[in-house]
């Protein structure tokens, strides 16, 4: 168990994703703190802190895949070729359900993927398994 | 052994016994010798025609002519075929021409010079000439006739109309003067090859041909090949069809199916995000709502979310059509009394309605999915839009043809004729009480049968109870429709 706050960020660009986990997780005891970005670049410029603060450890990030300017694929390939952020911890959350999608993401080393629609009532299983895993896992410091 | 004795016989004795007509002229002309042959194809006795004028056995049109012909065959004698390039005619007794083939050749006859003529009547062979042009010319599609060196021998009216070309514009020229510029080269070799080793096929099996019209433009055709071989060597005999309607058809129906489907995309994947967020937003504002806020507020959201999720339905319902636009490609075995088990058996009639089978038809082969698809649209709306929710749905099936006929009766309410016309068509609800569904149930039933070579049809007259909806089904595999 750990009380530290989660850090979220939700890499997206419909604005109503990062509000829909604000709003799951608010009615979780856990401690979190969700940052939304609208492409992968602005993603990435946030997890560098070259939009202000750095990413405070630990953090997970939530991906969507369809994106402008920079989409889910290209911030997995840059991420993980970025020495200091190779070892973030990502899920893909996205609406899309095709295989390909699904397997091109995998290779991309991403934690889970998971398609919006199956994420609960209002993201609530989202906001649960975020919450179990704030406790259960220990995340790269 | 025995040595028969040959003794010298009459030539003319040999001259009537040939088959052909033999006549010696002099120099100017005057039969000098007939044979039985020659005046038994004119009509004039033996001693009757020798010692008149060759001119006589000539059409007037020709006499001036062959006076020049003979001096010139005067001045350089020797054997060949007389009129080579032009069709001979011999004119009888009694005024009747017939089609000649003359050989010519000098002989000095009684101490004089003179010209040995051999005739032969080819009236029947004209026959068969004249009646294979006329079966080419009334082809109902373009043939050519192309001899062992590339060139057009004959060409009929379809084909030199579409391709814009008088006869004379054809005949003796390559045939690659029908062909683009940059495929004739290739051209010359395939078709020496084809020459070489002849075989009945279709040019071009599985690739696009390109005619060229005489105004440059360029036509998509079909060209099937065989080969005849005639007098004047082996030819190639090709029947040439003009693709464009099909090609124009073809294409206007690709771009109608790829707009569909690219719409259907578009559909399901950027129509339904806004939508979905649009319902997130009403839930955010649900979950916000004091707990004082006025009843009236929380019907209205209870109000948009119907409606949302009426959204979510049609985009779905598009999606539907869409996908069955495309055939099904698999051919199962099929049994509409087993289709209709399955079908009754997975959506019992409530308790109040019967259901009543005359099934007769034969099982066959066809795409199972889809007839199933089809037959439970119909019977869920029987029941479905059953006005007073007792009654009685009768499914029929029989063998008609080529169709498997099947109908679905229902005893509700009945559709007003005045919008039958409309039933089939997308997003059409006929009735009040069917403001729910998104009135697509037909549309996608119709599009479903037709894509399958069926037909579907609507019966329901004013003024009596009832409706019919009657598939024809194709029962047997076609190659147009199944490839």
């Amino acid at each position: 168990m750990t009380d530290a706050t989660l850090n979220v960020l939700v890499v997206d660009d419909d604005d109503l994703t990062a509000e829909m986990v604000v709003r799951a997780l608010r009615k979780l005891p856990g401690q979190f703190r969700v940052l939304a970005a609208a492409d992968g670049q602005m993603g990435l410029d946030m997890l560098r802190g070259q939009a202000g603060e750095p990413m405070v450890r630990p953090f997970i990030v939530l991906l969507d895949l369809n994106m402008p300017r920079m989409n889910g694929f290209e911030f997995l390939a840059e991420i993980r070729q970025d020495t200091q952020l190779r070892d973030s911890v990502i899920f893909v959350l996205t609406t899309s359900d095709s295989d390909a999608d699904r397997s091109r993401a995998y290779q991309e080393l991403i934690a889970g993927y998971m398609v919006k629609s199956a994420v609960g009532p209002q993201f609530s299983k989202l906001a649960g398994l975020l919450n179990e895993f704030a406790h259960v896992v220990k995340l790269p410091a | 052994m025995s040595a028969e004795v040959v003794t010298p016989i009459d030539m003319s004795v040999l001259a009537n016994a040939m088959p052909i007509g033999i006549a010696i002229a002099d120099a100017a002309g005057v039969l000098l010798f007939v044979n039985a042959e020659m005046a038994r194809m004119t009509g004039y006795a033996v001693d009757d025609l020798a010692g008149r004028s060759v001119d006589e056995l000539l059409p007037q049109r020709h006499r001036a002519q062959h006076a020049d012909d003979r001096a010139a065959y005067a001045q350089a004698p020797g054997p060949r075929a007389m009129g080579a390039g032009r069709e001979l005619f011999a004119l009888r007794r009694d005024g009747t021409e017939f089609p000649v083939e003359v050989g010519l050749r000098p002989l000095s006859y009684a101490g004089q010079s003179a010209v040995l003529a051999t005739v032969i009547d080819c009236t029947e062979r004209r026959q068969i000439e004249s009646g294979f042009r006329a079966v080419m010319e009334a082809a109902p599609y373009g043939m050519l006739l192309v001899d062992g060196g590339g060139r057009i021998v004959l060409a009929n009216e379809h084909l030199r109309s579409t391709f814009g070309y008088a006869e004379p514009e054809l005949l003796g020229q390559p045939i690659e003067m029908l062909l683009p510029a940059r495929h004739r080269q290739a051209h010359v070799g395939v078709r020496d090859q084809f020459l070489k080793a002849p075989s009945r096929r279709n040019m071009g099996e599985g690739r696009d041909l390109t005619g060229l019209r005489k105004d440059g433009v360029e036509i998509p055709v079909e060209v099937g090949l065989s080969s005849v071989t005639t007098a004047l060597g082996r030819m190639a005999l090709a029947s040439v069809v003009d693709l464009t309607r099909r090609k124009r058809a073809e294409m206007r129906l690709r771009d109608a199916n790829a707009q569909l489907e690219e719409f259907a995309y578009v559909a399901s994947h950027d129509l339904r995000s806004p939508l979905r967020g649009i319902s997130h937003l009403v839930d955010f504002i649900r979950e916000d709502l004091p707990g004082d806020a006025d009843a009236t507020l929380g019907s209205h959201l209870d109000r948009m979310h119907e409606r949302i999720h009426r959204m979510e339905h049609l985009i779905e319902d598009l999606l539907v059509y869409a996908r069955a636009g495309k055939r099904s490609g698999k051919y199962e075995r099929i049994e509409v009394a087993a289709l209709v088990d399955d079908l009754v058996s997975l959506d019992p009639p409530p308790a109040t309605m019967t259901i009543e089978l005359d099934l007769q038809a034969q099982p066959f082969d066809g795409a199972r999915t889809p007839l199933s698809t089809v037959l439970r649209n119909l019977y869920s709306n029987a029941i479905k839009h059953h006005d007073t929710g007792q009654g009685c749905i009768r499914l029929r099936s029989r063998d008609e043809g080529e169709y498997v006929v099947i109908a679905v009766q229902d005893d509700g309410p009945g559709i007003p004729e005045a919008v039958q016309g409309r039933a089939f068509r997308l997003f059409q609800t006929l009735t009040a009480s069917e403001r729910k569904g998104s009135g697509l149930g037909l549309a996608v039933t119709k599009r479903l049968v037709e894509v399958h070579g069926g037909h579907i049809d609507l019966v329901s007259r004013d003024g009596q109870r009832g409706t019919t909806f009657v598939v024809r089904w194709p029962r047997f595999i076609r190659s147009d429709l199944d490839d």
